[in-house]
């Protein structure tokens, strides 16, 4: 899975292509890792070119959202659609993280806080 | 589920509280057939019952059928919503007379 | 033009309490959805792209809806929060683009509109305003350059919109349409003769009197002598028996009336009964009088007869280390087991259960563990289908598992779970979202690799 960093406003960017299964999930912990030590609490996860995503992909969002809550930041999430979607309703992450069609609404929905 | 009986002239009167369901209504044909031997004018004070299924119902209609062969009859006082609704349904609210009161049904008997 | 219907559970989550499987939103008032009623006027308006947006989103919409195709839009889903406002909303869902104007549907609303009329929609210029705006709920309108400024919009005709809270306000809408506004919708069915509507694969008895307005939906079946009507809506999947009269009232879907029933000014669901005049409500329990109608889920015969196989194996490689090891443990007093009640299915079945406690005290108990022998004794509940071989995670008979199982309609347990297949915290987030995961994406290959790791992960980590 290819993993894109990118900053816009301030918020740091991460937008994910490709499956997102339990192969992955080592690769972003360690992204995320790094990116949390570098000091960003918010961030926007672009899932909009993820074809596939199974309960490791998903348990590591989850991990992830974990630590930013611990900084007092948070993870949103954009480019929701179809399969993907559909396994975030069904494992109910549509309670956790906050859902935006697209990237840039997300990192300006910071803002709006 | 509690039964007590008061008995007068002109009618027996029958206090029932708690729910007409599972082993009751069968206890409730035995008091009531007893009763029927002594006085076949009864009167049952339904103001406590919070629940009745279909055998309780049973059980009444068939005690009425006894009473109305004696010459007499069963009335009713004051039945609760829930038990009036389960008695709408099923018809049976149409062959008791239902009195708001104690009174009001020894009244009934009195007058005829 | 573009809309928005937002169904939040402040507004809808009270239907939850009428026992249909279904979304709440799919509550239907004729026989056809009310959310189905907000997409036609949509549709009558001018709208082409439709976006339901659910804070509790569930397969039942998406399965009747699709992507609009049955109604000549396109229809889409989205998420949103419990405190998100209506903006907020409208900036989760931007590619709905500020190109369009934008109508939101915020609320359980039921618009009285009429499908012979036209309606216009005259802003005073650009912005945002209201057709209509109450505390349970609003229709708003924003014109395509909308800034945030309110401006007056105009709806001709007017619109009257009601907002259901209660039973007995659907009731009243239900025989508001029925007598007096059948023609402004499109009610689901066939019009048989004066004011009778019929929907598919209706069964009805040569001695069956029905006296319109009746809407009946389908796969009913009305026998005998039954009397239907006037002002009654029968659900989908209802049978009406011999002698059973109803009138003034509303059948919902997936119930039976019982012989000689008389139904009159009610509301009928399943087995409970509500009393449109003064709300009371009875549950019958005799269910030859009324009872629910439980659509049967077919039992799957293959999963069965490979988890059959499958335990049927497990056991005879087990039996030997099994009838050695405890015995061996039993007589050195090492076994420690806990009695506990689990549930076992989403509609509240329980069972006891031994289970092996939290001890690891001495040798013999690790090599049980690590063999699984632990699991032998549950063998035998895979061949009466209380237990598949491989499922979910046995949830304990307390108020919370409760809680947890009532949400989890797809709740299926197992001797091995998936929790312990991943090595998975049973407590934390990952296991739930492993459960939820792999019990809707269960087949033959997964379940099967979910076993062998749990098999290894017992013998890897408990030695």
């Amino acid at each position: 899975m290819k993993i894109r960093i990118d900053e816009m406003n301030g918020i740091r960017t991460l937008a994910l292509a490709g499956r997102f299964d339990a192969s992955a999930t080592g690769g972003f912990k360690d992204t995320f890792k790094g990116l949390l030590q570098e000091g960003a609490a918010n961030y926007v996860v672009d899932l909009q070119k993820v074809d596939y995503i199974d309960s490791g992909g998903l348990g590591s969002l989850v991990s992830a959202l974990r630590q930013t809550r611990s900084v007092d930041g948070d993870i949103r999430i954009s480019g929701l659609s179809g399969k993907v979607r559909s396994v975030f309703e069904l494992t109910r992450l549509h309670r956790i993280f906050e859902i935006f069609d697209d990237e840039l609404q997300a990192v300006k929905s910071y803002r709006t806080n | 589920m509690e039964i007590n009986c008061v008995s007068n002239d002109t009618a027996a009167i029958i206090t029932l509280c708690g729910r007409l369901a599972g082993r009751y209504p069968s206890i409730l044909k035995k008091k009531l057939g007893e009763q029927l031997r002594h006085n076949s004018r009864i009167i049952i004070d339904m103001s406590q019952v919070s629940f009745i299924d279909s055998t309780g119902l049973g059980v009444l209609v068939g005690a009425l059928k006894k009473a109305i062969s004696r010459e007499g009859d069963i009335r009713l006082v004051s039945p609760t919503e829930e038990v009036r609704m389960l008695m709408e349904l099923t018809r049976v609210d149409r062959v008791f007379l239902v009195y708001s009161s104690q009174q009001l049904a020894l009244k009934s008997y009195s007058e005829n | 033009m573009n809309s928005l219907i937002i169904i939040r559970e402040k507004h809808y989550s009270w239907l939850r309490g009428l026992g249909s499987a279904d979304h709440p939103a799919m509550v239907t008032i004729c026989n056809k959805p009310i959310l189905e009623y907000m997409v036609d006027f949509i549709v009558l308006v001018g709208g082409k792209k439709i976006r339901l947006v659910f804070e509790e989103p569930d397969g039942s919409v998406e399965a009747y809806f699709g992507n609009g195709e049955r109604w000549g839009v396109e229809i889409e889903y989205g998420n949103a929060q419990a405190d998100d406002t209506i903006a907020r909303v409208v900036e989760k869902n931007s590619s709905f683009g500020e190109q369009a104007p934008l109508i939101v549907i915020d609320g359980l609303l039921f618009i009285h509109y009429d499908k012979n009329a036209r309606y216009e929609i005259n802003p005073e210029g650009p912005g945002t305003g209201f057709l209509y705006n109450s505390e349970s709920g609003s229709i708003s309108y924003s014109t395509a350059d909308a800034a945030e400024r309110s401006t007056l919009v105009e709806f001709t005709p007017n619109l009257q919109v009601s907002t259901p809270s209660k039973i007995v306000n659907l009731f009243r809408i239900t025989m508001q349409v029925l007598r007096e506004e059948q023609h402004r919708y499109v009610i689901p069915g066939y019009g048989a003769d004066k004011g009778v509507i019929l929907g598919r694969n209706v069964e009805i008895g040569k001695e069956v009197k029905i006296h319109g307005p009746v809407v009946v939906g389908s796969n009913v079946r009305l026998l005998g002598s039954a009397v239907i009507g006037p002002n009654v809506v029968i659900g989908n999947n209802v049978i009406v028996d011999d002698g059973a009269e109803v009138r003034e009232s509303l059948v919902m879907a997936d119930t039976y009336i019982g012989r000689r029933l008389y139904i009159s000014a009610k509301m009928v669901a399943g087995s409970k009964v509500v009393s449109v005049s003064n709300n009371a409500s009875i549950e019958v329990s005799d269910e030859f009088l009324l009872s629910p109608l439980k659509r049967s889920l077919p039992i799957n015969i293959v999963r069965y007869l490979i988890n059959v196989c499958g335990a049927f194996l497990l056991a005879l490689l087990q039996l030997i280390p099994f009838c050695i090891f405890f015995t061996l443990g039993w007589l050195k007093g090492d076994l420690r087991f806990n009695k506990s009640r689990f549930l076992l299915s989403s509609d509240g079945q329980t069972k006891i259960f031994r289970t092996p406690s939290g001890f690891r005290t001495g040798a013999i108990d690790r090599i049980i563990r690590s063999l699984s022998l632990d699991r032998f004794a549950l063998l035998k509940e895979v061949f009466s289908g209380k237990l598949q071989l491989v499922g979910n995670r046995l949830i304990p008979d307390t108020a919370e598992g409760r809680e947890f199982v009532k949400d989890f309609s797809g709740y299926s347990p197992g001797i091995f779970n998936y929790t312990e297949a991943d090595r998975l915290d049973p407590g934390a987030a990952e296991s739930e979202i492993a459960e939820r995961f792999y019990s809707a994406n269960r087949g033959f290959l997964t379940e099967s690799k979910s076993l062998m790791k749990a098999l290894m992960n017992n013998l890897l980590y408990n030695t």
